[in-house]
């Protein structure tokens, strides 16, 4: 990522063959034009050898060996992915402004995102990029003592040919680090994965012109903050000695002896299995979180909702038993067996903040609308009261709907709230908003609705922004008709000016 | 009359300056820069072209014949006067001058070069006399030249051509409409790579590329355009699109 000034060792291309140049003009990124008349790319041909490779995406210089072997071409396809997708010097000063993560563990958090995009273009840099030295590399550093290097060039080195030697070389001194280097390395990878998966996700992960901190690189500075707050302890004692630990925060009960010092490795152990994160989730630590906390209440729901579907038997041509036999001279098509059919099911939720201006009969003709779904309304801003409620479930509805508190302060916690209760992964969840979405205070941050956009995308949420809207939805849904979303002018808004791009939802 | 802006909204910068250009009725225009860019048929085609355009492709080996005209023999035995590109342009439909694109320039011979000079000089300054009738022909209102040159530098042209062609715009990227033939997926690429120097590749590789990859797939089709490169274009489009390529 970083030029280095230093004189590189260059390689001599045997006689007849012809130096394999990369191209990197060929690339194109959100934050960069094109190659222009003063501004093209200078390759320089180097030797396969660590450390001697590099990019300079400011100056448009990439060090690569011109070899025609396969080593040497992922070594150019791994260098051309930083071309791709790394953030030039001044990008990458300003992310380390930000105090998240410190540069050498954003380094490495990044050759682990690159590896990963590598191989998800096709290449194979788990059994081609390695030159041989991981081993003695691993070995030397776990010698010395120095955990938290390990730590990072087990990142760097994961997805790549060499990473499994490292873990040996560490291994030979330090056997106790090899599982939690592996665990470390291996989260980094599931993460960027997931969020590769997640192809409805965005931005992306290689995405570099969005100012988002959950971007292209946000996703790097995300995990390597989490990394140093597993080893957070160890950052400040990069020997890996054992710290004492402040008077009287000896342990919890039980934990062990009084007085008794953890082993930064225990410490970092111990806080991985607790904070682990989920596949494509945020970890939050470290962090105080811009939502405010999920208060349900679920009220007696005492109303019957009038043709609610729930399970139910309908007449079939075909079954086991005929339950009907006098079909055979009524019904044309003889339809004697019986069929069980579900209800749709599905989840609604209803923003009640004050900017929907929801009246009492429009929130009710919404959930008489769903009857075979569950309803909640949700809308924050005072501590003490719930702040989303309950207000239909199965058949069934509340008499008198609460009052809202009239903020909004939680739109994503409702909404990953929402997602975990359908009843199936198949039953829809629709979401009844203007996209106004505050976090904690009413504030509005861009983050926190795109945040929102990018769960209603990857959980293909259906999005009404007023009431006539989603009671045609939920209608349409009834007789099983193909809906489409319509996408709040909030969010919209943001998600244009951010990515450039149109905002569409299921 | 045909506009450059026609064809889609908003011009590359250096289109742009050749649709301000002409459109602000400068007749004596200079592009410059990478081939297979759209040059020559933006000088065939935008602007004031009604009365028609002449093209002239300058080598090493052409004569003035090619510039002014040529005696040539004809059915009755005896020998007629062939005007050349530069005069049919002067005269262009009688009545309003045409347009005459000079492909090449700096490839031309002295002769032709001096002559040149003179077919382009100032519609004052400008004429000539025919061998035959010794009819003095001068250049009619709305004679337009359009020279084109792969040339890098500006400087590497003479100062007499120069000075009649103060407007000069390099091209360093292929006009929308030329794009517009490829598939949507490698317009980014033709455009980028047209002006990449020494690893720069042509839109008509391109252009034959796409044709071929529906066929062949595109490694058989990337070894067969661009041989050597091959691997390295494949890979690229691997890593710029994040998708393996078959």
């Amino acid at each position: 990522m970083s030029k280095s000034n230093d004189t590189p060792i260059g390689a001599n291309i045997a006689k007849g063959s012809v130096p394999m140049t990369p191209e990197p003009e060929m690339l194109s990124r959100g934050d960069n034009t094109a190659t222009t008349d003063s501004k093209r790319w200078n390759i320089v041909n180097v030797q396969p050898v660590r450390g001697e490779p590099c990019t300079d995406v400011n100056n448009r210089e990439m060090r690569v060996p011109m070899y025609d072997t396969e080593h040497s071409r992922h070594i150019r396809a791994h260098e051309m992915t930083h071309a791709k997708v790394s953030p030039t010097a001044k990008q990458f000063d300003k992310w380390v402004a930000r105090g998240y993560a410190k540069p050498a563990t954003l380094v490495r958090c990044e050759e682990l995102r690159v590896n990963v995009l590598c191989a998800h273009a096709g290449f194979e840099p788990q059994t081609h990029l390695t030159d041989g030295s991981e081993y003695l590399a691993g070995k030397r550093t776990a010698e010395a003592g120095d955990f938290l290097s390990c730590v990072l060039d087990s990142i760097a080195f994961r997805m790549t040919g060499g990473y499994a030697q490292y873990l040996r070389g560490v291994g030979q001194h330090q056997p106790s680090w090899v599982n939690l280097l592996e665990d470390i390395s291996k989260t980094g990878e599931t993460y960027y994965r997931s969020v590769l998966e997640n192809s409805r996700s965005m931005p992306q992960l290689h995405d570099t012109h969005s100012r988002l901190h959950l971007s292209g690189f946000g996703y790097v500075e995300n995990y390597a903050k989490w990394v140093e707050e597993q080893v957070g302890a160890l950052c400040d004692n990069p020997t890996g000695q054992p710290q004492p630990q402040p008077e009287g925060k000896e342990g919890k009960e039980g934990e062990g002896k009084e007085g008794e010092n953890k082993s930064p490795t225990e410490t970092a152990g111990e806080r991985l299995t607790q904070d682990r994160w989920g596949r494509g989730d945020i970890p939050k630590r470290g962090k105080p979180t811009l939502w405010e906390d999920l208060r349900v209440a679920t009220p007696a729901l005492e109303r019957n909702v009038m043709g609610a579907i729930g399970r139910k038997r309908i007449a079939s041509q075909t079954g086991r038993n005929p339950r009907r036999m006098s079909r055979l001279l009524t019904d044309p098509e003889r339809r004697i067996f019986d069929r069980t059919v579900k209800g749709a099911g599905g989840v609604v939720l209803i923003d009640t903040s004050g900017s929907m201006s929801l009246s009492h009969d429009e929130v009710m003709e919404m959930v008489l609308s769903a009857p075979s779904a569950l309803v909640a309304q949700y809308s924050g801003g005072r501590s003490n009261r719930p702040n989303l409620y309950v207000v239909a479930n199965r058949g069934k509805c509340v008499r008198e709907l609460p009052t809202p508190n009239g903020g909004n302060g939680m739109d994503a916690p409702a909404l990953r709230w929402a997602i975990g209760k359908r009843q199936r992964n198949t039953a829809p969840v629709i979401w009844v908003s203007d996209g106004g979405v505050t976090g904690k205070g009413d504030g509005w941050y861009d983050d926190l609705a795109m945040e929102c956009i990018n769960l209603v995308k990857r959980h293909g949420i259906y999005t009404a922004e007023t009431p006539e809207q989603a009671i045609a939805m939920l209608k349409a849904m009834a007789k099983g008709e193909k809906v489409t979303s319509i996408v709040p002018s909030h969010l919209q808004g943001v998600y244009e000016r951010i990515t450039g791009h149109t905002l569409t939802f299921r | 009359m045909t506009s450059v802006a026609d064809t889609q909204e908003k011009l590359p910068a250096c289109w742009q300056e050749v649709h301000d250009a002409l459109e602000a009725g400068i007749d004596r225009l200079i592009l410059f820069g990478v081939p297979g860019t759209g040059k020559t048929y933006a000088g065939l085609n935008y602007g004031k072209t009604e009365a028609g355009a002449f093209r002239l492709i300058c080598t090493d080996d052409m004569t003035n014949a090619d510039v002014t005209g040529c005696w040539q023999p004809n059915d009755h035995g005896s020998w007629s006067w062939l005007e050349g590109s530069a005069i049919r342009a002067w005269k262009g439909d009688g009545t309003v001058g045409g347009r005459l694109v000079i492909d090449e320039i700096d490839k031309a011979g002295g002769d032709v070069f001096a002559t040149l000079l003179a077919m382009t000089d100032s519609p004052e300054s400008a004429k000539w006399e025919h061998p035959q009738t010794r009819q003095v022909v001068r250049p009619n209102d709305g004679f337009s030249v359009v020279m084109t040159t792969n040339i890098e530098q500006m400087s590497d042209l003479p100062m007499a051509l120069k000075d009649r062609f103060p407007v000069c715009v390099r091209i360093n990227e292929p006009h929308p409409s030329a794009l517009a033939r490829l598939s949507e997926d490698l317009r980014d690429y033709a455009r980028q790579m047209a002006d990449a120097g020494e690893r720069r590749i042509s839109l008509r590789a391109f252009y034959a590329f796409d044709q071929l990859r529906t066929a062949l797939g595109t490694k058989r089709a990337a070894q067969m355009v661009f041989r050597d490169r091959a691997k390295s274009v494949v890979d690229a489009i691997a890593i710029n699109t994040m998708t393996p390529q078959k």
